[in-house]
């Protein structure tokens, strides 16, 4: 398990940068202060919504819309920075480092839909949306937890 | 599988650190290996034989439940 398609090692600062400014921008004006700094702007959707809003029913495809994209930047800010750090190599990559990134990969994946089954059996209404919105990065930061977990419980 | 690695680096006084560079790995694989909690791939397991100048069998040895 030599070859494995991994970011080069400085590439984990950029991805930790990137999480921590979408964090803090998401914890600290959204969740805290409700304020949007976004203005609206038009993006190419290739399934977009309808007029009514973020909720009515039916979609239109390919057309440029009118959205803010406060939850977009966000979103993608976080996915970006969270694959980078997962995805960049250790200081010092061998086989045994890609066996615990193995088996960090099964375990937050494991522990990922374990979560999410029991989210499905005992949340119920509105607030299930953010449970799903939520669960979208779960995988991917318990995979950046056990790894690091993993890596220090093994340099002692 | 069991292993002879921490005897056989007593013998040649090596520490984890050394013999790890001589095989290239980590200091942690070494450690690794010697608690058991990870089985070697075939060319680790024979580039560290090499260094210690053993066959294979005599440094990696199967368990009943291998």
């Amino acid at each position: 398990m030599k070859a494995q398609f991994l970011f080069p090692y400085q590439f984990k600062l950029i991805g930790w940068i990137l999480m921590g400014v979408s964090l803090f921008y998401w914890i600290s004006f959204d969740l805290i202060l409700d304020y949007n700094v976004f203005p609206d702007v038009k993006v190419f959707a290739i399934i977009g919504e309808v007029d009514g809003g973020f909720l009515s029913s039916g979609y239109k495809l390919f057309t440029w819309q009118s959205v803010n994209p406060q939850y977009t930047i966000i979103g993608s800010l976080l996915i970006i920075g969270g694959l980078l750090v997962a995805f960049s190599a250790q200081r010092e990559e061998d086989e045994y480092i890609a066996f615990l990134r193995l088996r960090a990969f099964q375990w937050s994946v494991l522990i990922n839909y374990l979560i999410l089954l029991f989210l499905f059996l005992f949340v119920y209404g509105y607030v299930f949306l953010d449970v799903m919105i939520y669960n979208m990065f779960l995988v991917i930061i318990l995979y950046i937890l056990r790894f690091h977990y993993l890596n220090y419980k093994n340099r002692n | 599988m069991k292993n002879t690695i921490k005897v056989e680096r007593a013998i040649k006084n090596l520490t984890q650190e050394e013999l790890a560079k001589m095989v290239h790995v980590t200091r942690q694989t070494i450690n690794a290996l010697e608690k058991n909690k990870y089985v070697p791939s075939t060319v680790l397991a024979m580039k560290i034989a090499r260094v210690f100048g053993k066959p294979v069998e005599e440094i990696f040895f199967l368990e009943e439940d291998d």
